[in-house]
């Protein structure tokens, strides 16, 4: 059983806040229709949606023009969410206090005595999908699917971690892995505190959607939505320029040999790409090979070697986008291999903001030897739809 | 696989959205028309969209084939100046194309039209032209101005 999670009193503030900004920037992608400028975000006739072990999971919130409803958000009560906005619906209405009416009567058509003192709430039976739970003294006595009005079976479930089928009670909370309960909190933390951060002092009316107040902050809320650098000569990245270059691979299997070329040149290690093939075993320009699989390690003893051992090189077998972050912060290129292929990568982009069902863009600046004798710079790849199998860094050595 | 129209749009939309971030291919380039990729075995690969300006190849969009955004390569990188980057018609045109393949070709062989294809790995994009010679035939690639037998 996971741990109940405590929020700080600004909790609920800070959700609202970051809730309205999320909604402000869908609708300055036009990922909202024009009807929502200037809508009104009715936290204050919010219907709380609990999980099924009792705790405040999210918040239902009309989304009111005047007095007309537009649709509604669902936004996040529980850090285990990891998304302050977890979806919007336009073009329907909500009204919890009519489908309670419904469900009540809903209850009495299948004999349920207690309908009318029994308190009744949303739960999320199977997240998202949603339930009205009839409770007499805590205790529960009847649950409903929303809409269908379908009694909802007693849980029957076996081992955590089992899938759950397809109309089946299950909690979101206390079946989610420890870890990934712990990131999504880390992520739903960080992703607050950045708003909080901003606003603290420009705390704009964030009850009323508004994408122009959004956009007339943009050089300052920038920050807030993505996080990017590249290579610098050193980390102050104020004065100092960008400082990486990108080498055409000499033969059309020397994509190694151009990657190593590039990173030591970055450290001030000057070597024709046709000495590191050589080092590398890969031949000459007149009979050229690439780097087997088997001889991945290679790149770290040769770059040692030609860096005479002023750099202390690694090899990661299973990269992430974190370790990119933390190189690039670092100031530290690194050498990528995909399947078949070796790149460099200098620089990342990170947005913050995931437009609604899709992933949040994570992008790498890489610079890709290939074509032969040119070379390009890719801004951005796409870190979500590519497969990394290796990355090297290198880092000056410390006695 | 998405339609060609839908490659050139969501090629533009990744320009102006900034998932292909350069500011000259956006200010100045224009798209050329969207080219297939085809996988070495020939099942769709994704979309090439060249960004084109003044006969150079500014860089270019790669699509999935389900339209999913790749990347975004550029030849001038961070210049402003065009001079690094080659000719588009290296990369578009296939008389070009074959023009770059048949140095390499045995003297009486037939060469396949080109196909937009990759040696390897997508991010090897290449041109493959079949060379066919006494009834067996084998790939020669062509990338820019270079090529090599596969």
């Amino acid at each position: 059983m996971a741990k109940k999670q405590r929020r700080s009193p600004d909790a609920a503030r800070n959700t609202q806040l970051a809730a309205w900004i999320e909604l402000s920037h869908l609708r300055a992608m036009d990922a909202l229709p024009q009807s929502f400028e200037k809508a009104r975000i009715a936290f204050d006739d919010g219907t709380p949606i609990y999980d099924l072990n009792g705790e405040l999971l999210f918040i239902r919130v009309p989304l009111l023009q005047t007095r007309n409803a537009l649709g509604w958000a669902d936004i996040a009560a529980h850090p285990a969410l990891g998304e302050p906005l977890l979806s919007t619906s336009t073009g329907a209405t909500w009204d919890a206090e009519a489908l309670i009416q419904a469900a009540r009567k809903a209850a009495r058509a299948l004999g349920l005595k207690e309908t009318d003192k029994a308190e009744v709430r949303f739960v999320a039976y199977s997240y998202p999908k949603v339930a009205l739970q009839f409770l007499v003294g805590r205790k529960e006595v009847l649950m409903l699917e929303l809409f269908t009005w379908i009694p909802v079976p007693p849980s029957t479930r076996g081992p955590r971690l089992e899938p759950p089928s397809n109309f089946e009670r299950w909690s979101f909370l206390d079946e989610m892995p420890d870890d990934e309960r712990a990131a999504r909190v880390a992520r739903f933390d960080d992703r607050l505190g950045r708003w909080q951060d901003y606003f603290q002092t420009r705390a704009p009316r964030f009850d009323i959607l508004d994408s122009r107040l959004l956009l007339s902050r943009l050089d300052l809320v920038r920050p807030l939505f993505y996080a990017s650098r590249e290579l610098h000569f050193s980390t102050r990245n104020t004065d100092h320029f960008t400082c990486y270059e990108v080498r055409g691979q000499e033969t059309n299997v020397w994509c190694v040999a151009a990657s190593v070329q590039m990173l030591l040149d970055f450290y001030r290690y000057e070597y024709t790409q046709v000495r590191l093939a050589s080092e590398l075993g890969l031949g000459t320009l007149s009979n050229p090979s690439g780097l087997p699989y088997s001889r991945d390690g290679d790149v770290v003893t040769i770059i040692e070697k030609m860096s005479v051992n002023a750099l202390d090189a690694s090899m990661n077998t299973s990269p992430s986008f974190s370790e990119f972050v933390t190189e690039i912060d670092a100031n530290r290129p690194l050498i990528s291999f995909v399947p078949s292929h070796s790149r460099t990568v200098a620089g990342y982009y990170q947005s913050y903001l995931s437009i609604i069902g899709a992933p949040a863009f994570r992008g790498l600046l890489v610079y890709d030897p290939w074509p032969v004798n040119a070379g390009v710079i890719t801004r951005w790849e796409n870190y979500n739809a590519t497969t990394y199998r290796r990355t090297f860094t290198a880092r000056v050595h410390r006695a | 696989m998405v339609s060609a129209s839908e490659a050139m749009r969501i090629a533009t939309a990744a320009l102006s959205s900034g998932a292909a971030d350069d500011p000259l291919a956006r200010d100045r380039g224009h798209l050329l028309q969207a080219i297939r990729i085809a996988a070495p075995n020939g099942e769709p690969a994704g979309w090439f969209v060249p960004v084109g300006f003044e006969g150079a190849l500014l860089g270019f969009v790669q699509l999935g084939p389900d339209g999913l955004f790749r990347r975004y390569a550029s030849f001038h990188g961070r210049s402003e100046s065009i001079a690094r980057c080659p000719r588009a018609s290296d990369w578009v045109d296939p008389e070009v194309i074959t023009e770059r393949a048949r140095p390499l070709s045995a003297p009486g062989s037939e060469l396949s039209a080109p196909v937009l294809s990759y040696d390897k790995h997508p991010d090897r994009l290449a041109w493959m032209i079949q060379e066919t010679s006494h009834g067996a035939s084998s790939p020669i690639f062509v990338a820019g101005t270079e090529a090599w037998r596969g």
